[in-house]
Order: C-alpha cells, then structure tokens, then sequence
C-alpha cells in the first residue's frame, strides 16, 4: 500500500513538471512571425557566384494596433529584410543575425517569386526548402512578379489589413476576379509532379501604390515560358473548369457600335476523344448562361436580341479560347491538362505519343454555346 | 472461465480491433499502395484488406473452437507443448514488435509538428509510462478507454478526409489498373501495407473474456471490414486529392491531406495539428492492446499470476527498442519485418491451427 502511494507521489510529481508547459516553450513575443517571402535577383552578381536576393516581412504588432500606442499613419506597420543567398536555410540564417526574435516561417502565407529568378534558378530549387518543411502549409499562396518581387512585399495596402493580406486577397477566391488564376503551393506540387500538364501560377505586379493582378506565368520544368494576359487567364479558367464569373462586352446585334455587357456566371467544360480516320482530335464543348447587366443604347433587353445576342457571346468567348490554346501550343506547355485526359482515359494512345513534340500540333475542336438566361429588372431603356 | 470475466461486449469487441488494427500503419499506407499498384493503388487496400477479412474469420472460426481458453493454452494442446509454447512466443514477439514502432512513429509525429526540439527520453518515455499504466489494467478498462478514443481518432479523421474532397478529382483516380503503374516487383518493398492489417490475432487472445462468445465471428469480421472500407476511403482520399505522382513522393499523406484543407474557421486553420493530436490516440490504442496482448501472452505462458508484472518489466527494452529505430527508413524497415510475421501468423498459422482443431474434432466425434 505504501509502494503505491509512493509511486502514485512520484507519479504527480511528473506530471506537475511536465504538463504545466510545452517543453522548450517559446513565448510569442520571442518569435517574428513571417507573413510573406521574396525571391529576386541581386542587383550586383560576384563573378562565378549565383545567388538570390531573399526578402521577408515581419508585421510590427505594435504598429498594427492603432490607437495611442499604436504607430503613425505613416509608419509602416510592417518590416522587410533582405539579404542574397545561395540556399533558402542560407538566407534565413543570414536574416536572423539581424533580429532578436526566431525567425517562424509557420504562418508564411505567400510567396513572391521575381519572373527573372524563375527564369535563372527555376521554381524546383526555389521552393525545395518549403515542400521539406513541416510547418509550412499546402495552402500557402505562390505568385510570380512581374518586376522586383521585394517592391511589391512594400507595397502599403490601400484600406487598413496587414500587406500580406492584402495581396493574399488579391489572388484568392475572394478576389472573385477570372482575370486571376487561383493555385497554392499544394496545387503547384501536385501539378509539377503530374505528367501530362504544366503548371501555371497567379502574375502579379506593382502598380503606383497598389499591387495589380491579373494574367498568369506558364511554366515548364521549373522554368518561366511566358505570360498569358487577362484575357487569356480567363479563357484558361474557363477550359480547366475553374472559372467564377465575370462581364463581357460584346457588340448590340441589333445597332452597330452600341455595347452591350453581360455577365457570365455559369459555364461548364467538358472534354472528349474523337478520332477522325487515323487522326485523333480533342473535343472541347463549353456551355454556359449569361445575362445582361448593362446597355450604351437605350434600349434595354427585347426578345428580337436574343439570337444575335447569343451568337455575339459566343463567339467572344470562343475567340478568348482560340487565344489562349494558341499561346499554349505556341509555347508548348500543356497547361490543360490534355496530356493527363489521354493518359487517364485512353492509356494505349498516350503512350505511343511522344507528348512534348505533340502537344503543340495536337488538333483541339472547340464547341462552345452560350444561352440568355433572361433575369430583368427593368424592361426598355 | 469465470464467468465474471466475460466483461466485453461485441461491440466493445468490434472497438478493440479497430483501436489494435488503426494505428500508425495508415499515416503512410496511401504511398505504399500507390508505388505498387499506381493510380490504383486504392484497389490493392481493398483487396488486402478483403484477404485479410477472410483471415480474420478463420482466427475467430478456431478462437471459437475453444471459447474458454486463450491461444497460448489451445495451441500447446493442438500442436504438443513444446511446439505449442514455441508458437505462443512467436504469438508475444508478433504483439510486442508493434510497441516499439508506434513509440517511435508517435515521437516523430510530435517532433514534427508539435514539439520539434523535445528529446527521445521525454516524449518516448511518457509515452511508454502511460502505455504500461494503460496495459497494466484489465482488460475491461482497456475496452473503456479504447472506446472513446478510437472513436474520437475515427471521427477527427473523417472530418479531415471528407474536408479535403474539395480538393478531389476524379481524374488521379485513372488510368484504372494500368500495366505501366503497377509494378508487382516493389511488392518485396512495400510489403509493409499487411502491417497496416495486422490487429485481428488478438481475438485469439481475448475471446474468453467476450461475453457472448457465439457473436464473436460478426464482431470480428465487422471490426475487420470497417478498417478495410476506413483504409480504403483514405486512400481514395489521398490518391484523388494529390494524385499518384505526388502521392509516392509523401511520406505522411495523411498529415499533407490536413495541411491541404481550407476550413474557413480561424480557430480551425491548422487541420493537420487537430488530426495529429487525435491520431496519437490512436497509436495510443495500438500500443496499449499491443502491449497487453503482448504482457497476457508471457504471464499466461509463463505462469505469471499479474499480468502487470510482466507489463512493468518489458518497459525498458521497449524504451530501448524505440530509441534505436533512429529514423523514418530503420522504422519502416521494422514495419516490414512485422509485415512478414503478420502473413505467416495471419495465412500460415492460424488457418493450420483452424485445420488441426477441426481434425481433432472430427477425430473426437468418430470416437464418440
């Protein structure tokens, strides 16, 4: 009995010492939390050394808060380093000499990536540190910039969240622009290691005081090909089935000149093999509805437009499609997914095709067919 | 058997295989399934998983023969008792491989997520501490707390899975059984999925503590289906959301499949540390069955009145064994030779016993 009541002491003891804290506990105001990373090139190259220039930015809480102890209008509240190095470890390494704070790259939400770093290292090496470390998230968000990387980091948000949030937002769902490609580090890895498509990520620059969206960077094997406009961003959400919604302009069938805009919420992609002889061809039938939100002619929405009108959206969205199937093959980046849709759904055929020399030449028929889907407020002009 | 000792209910049954079998094995089942059988990998589980159903019914089909009696007695008296005690070790070394392995999958999984720079001898050995706490009990308390873990590791890990479906396409999914992703010459490799499968034995072991022995075989074969359709969901999950490339090159799909989920709930952001905390138990769960099927099995062989005795001596081997499986390969390697004892106990063994018992049967029913 009294073995027990002894082990059972010792016991409490234990846990009195080790379940009162986590062990080697680190109190928030000992870390520097980081929101977002930069990768650029350095303005000066060592002859016969590659390195990147690695920027970071801290949130200042006390500047964040506002009020009376809170920071100035003008002050910033946020802070970013930099520094050139050869490996991200390197770089972190090098920053944390400068802070008396860990550096936590845990709540590292986005990742801004220069299009001439891309372009010299390549999106593998960049990124190794962040696919091998635990606490980073899938759902972190990657973009390539369009100019210095680092400026847009500095960019002060136009209304009050913190910097990072603001371009979080830019390239999000939330954005609830078709102009932007929405994709996170774990959409770029599963893409990366899949074969028969190529990746593409969000392209951001910076504007005068904000940062602009829109348009996207394809890439090959790691490497920067090119950029695909607004436009053709949106034709590529709208062929990967990713499309949210968006407005069209198109011409008055009925009077020359006069535009009318629609907005085009509900589209649907499906694709199909076909073979034509000894040919094979990919089919791809767009469907969807629209309705008209605004006229520069007097009139408003009449029955007599309808025919003219569906055939107007139509062909304008097919024309977006055309485009951006043409940059794609002209680059020869799969950016479809083609290549996976033969592999996944005819296997025998994929494999006799040397994909790389095909995808460029590969016949792709579009169908597409737009219908009004009539919501009217206000009926005339 | 006392009466007073047939304490678990089918269900509790049915709970216990479940908290045996799920454990750390399904963390990385999904990327040994997809190197072998590709974007398929899906069918292999299943497939497995119904082999070992089979296996299942066969090991409560002979517990059934004997309902008073454990394994380590009805073997020595089907195989002589020399042979008999022989199996009977063979029976504690198959229980007791598991401990070590799921103390170290435990350390690594809060090494890696939640206490990164805690040492060996204090996450392991808290860990063994309350394992041998659990496992001292009796059986009947294990049921208890078995129960209410493994149902909470069960539901967080639903949650996530059926989370992360925003994420599904059917298209990872295919080419179905396609030649050039099956590649049957890893199957030495990644024998390591039976280890995932390898809970059922311990019916043999706690039958004569279930209260309707009779219901022994639904419990059993329900208890070994639900894991089976658990696996499977999980690995439909994984190979859908990240696809079959990606998948080979995870170590943990699981815990990627948590960080994949977007819930838009602050206090929910970190999916994956909320499916963390909960799979412990599960391991727990594992390695507490294990280890007192593990302990049972010596004290009965052994003539060791308490068990717990036997419980408190094997602490420190299990300490030692789980501190020199020093990373992600030695322990994936244990797992393969445990995966090697659970084919030959699961599709050798029992199923020769089950043959013996029903000869002896007939043999005793000629004579009457």
């Amino acid at each position: 009995m009294r073995v027990k009541k002894l082990f059972f002491l010792f016991l409490s003891i234990i846990m009195l010492i080790t379940q009162t804290s986590c062990w080697q506990g680190r109190e928030i105001d000992a870390r520097a939390f980081v929101t977002a990373i930069a990768f650029d090139l350095p303005q000066e190259q060592a002859e016969g050394v590659q390195q990147f220039l690695l920027s970071i930015q801290v949130p200042v809480p006390l500047k964040m808060a506002g009020g009376e102890r809170g920071g100035s209008p003008e002050e910033k509240p946020f802070l970013v380093f930099g520094t050139t190095a050869d490996t991200v470890i390197a770089g972190i390494l090098q920053l944390q000499r400068q802070l008396d704070r860990q550096l936590f790259l845990g709540h590292a939400r986005l990742i801004l990536i220069s299009e001439e770093v891309v372009k010299v290292f390549g999106l593998d090496e960049l990124l190794d540190y962040f696919k091998r470390d635990f606490r980073i998230q899938r759902m972190t968000r990657i973009a390539i910039v369009e100019g210095k990387a680092k400026e847009v980091l500095n960019i002060q948000p136009p209304i009050g969240q913190t910097p990072s949030t603001y371009i979080l937002n830019l390239i999000s769902p939330q954005s609830g622009s078709s102009f932007n490609y929405i994709s996170d580090l774990g959409k770029l890895l599963v893409t990366q290691s899949d074969e028969g498509i190529e990746p593409v990520l969000p392209r951001i620059s910076k504007g005068k005081e904000t940062a602009l969206t829109g348009g996207a960077a394809v890439l090959k094997n790691g490497k920067f090909l090119g950029w695909l406009s607004d436009f053709e961003t949106r034709g590529l959400n709208i062929l990967l089935n990713e499309f949210i919604e968006s407005d069209y302009q198109v011409e008055c069938p009925l009077h020359s000149g006069e535009i009318i805009s629609v907005g085009v919420n509900n589209l649907r992609t499906n694709y199909r093999l076909a073979q034509e002889g000894n040919t094979w061809a990919l089919m791809i039938k767009v469907g969807g509805k629209f309705e008209t939100r605004e006229f520069s002619e007097k009139h408003g929405p009449m029955a007599k437009l309808t025919e003219g009108l569906e055939r107007n959206v139509t062909e304008k969205i097919r024309e977006e499609l055309e485009n951006v199937i043409i940059k794609a093959q002209g680059l020869g980046a799969d950016i479809f997914g083609i290549g996976r849709y033969l592999q996944a759904y005819n296997p025998k055929l994929w494999k006799q095709l040397n994909w790389e020399q095909e995808f460029p030449y590969f016949p792709i028929k579009l169908e597409v067919r737009m219908e009004w889907a009539l919501t009217v407020r206000r009926l005339g002009g | 058997m006392n009466k007073e000792l047939r304490t678990l209910s089918s269900r509790q049954v049915t709970l216990i295989l479940l908290g045996f079998t799920i454990g750390a094995g399904v963390l990385t089942l999904p990327s040994a399934a997809a190197r072998v059988f590709g974007a398929s990998g899906w069918v292999w589980v299943l497939a497995v998983g119904l082999l070992f159903t089979g296996a299942a019914f066969v090991a409560v089909k002979l517990a059934q023969e004997f309902p008073k009696e454990t394994i380590v007695e009805y073997s020595q008296k089907l195989l002589g008792k020399p042979v008999g005690i022989l199996f009977s070790l063979v029976l504690a070394l198959f229980f007791f491989s598991f401990i070590p392995i799921e103390t170290r999958v435990m350390q690594e999984l809060v090494n890696i997520s939640i206490l990164p720079s805690a040492p060996t001898w204090f996450v392991n050995g808290l860990f063994i501490l309350t394992m041998a706490y659990g496992a001292s009990r009796e059986i009947d308390q294990l049921a208890l707390v078995n129960e209410i873990l493994i149902e909470i590791a069960l539901f967080v890990g639903l949650f996530v899975s059926i989370l992360a479906l925003q994420h599904f396409k059917p298209i990872h999914l295919l080419p179905f059984l396609a030649k050039d992703q099956i590649q049957l010459e890893r199957l030495g490799e990644e024998i390591g999925t039976a280890f995932s499968y390898a809970g059922f034995p311990a019916i043999n072991m706690i039958l004569p503590y279930i209260r309707s022995p009779q219901k022994a075989s639904t419990a059993t074969v329900v208890g070994t289906l639900l894991v089976v359709v658990v696996y499977t969901f999980f690995t439909i999950s994984v190979l859908g959301v990240f696809g079959y490339y990606e998948t080979i090159h995870l170590s943990w799909p699981g815990l990627e499949l948590a960080k994949s989920v977007n819930f838009e709930a602050v206090i929910l952001e970190r999916l994956d540390l909320i499916l963390l905390i909960s799979w412990i138990s599960a391991i727990f769960t594992t390695g507490v069955l294990a280890y007192f099927l593990a302990a049972l099995t010596l004290s009965k062989l052994f003539g060791v009145s308490k068990h717990a005795v036997v419980v408190w001596a094997m602490a420190p081997l299990i300490y030692y064994l789980s501190a020199s499986l020093k990373n992600y390969f030695t322990w994936n390697r244990w797992g393969l030779y445990i995966s090697v004892l659970t084919l030959v106990i699961s599709f050798v063994f029992l199923p020769f016993l089950y043959i013996l018992a029903l000869i002896k049967q007939r043999r005793q029913q000629r004579g009457r």
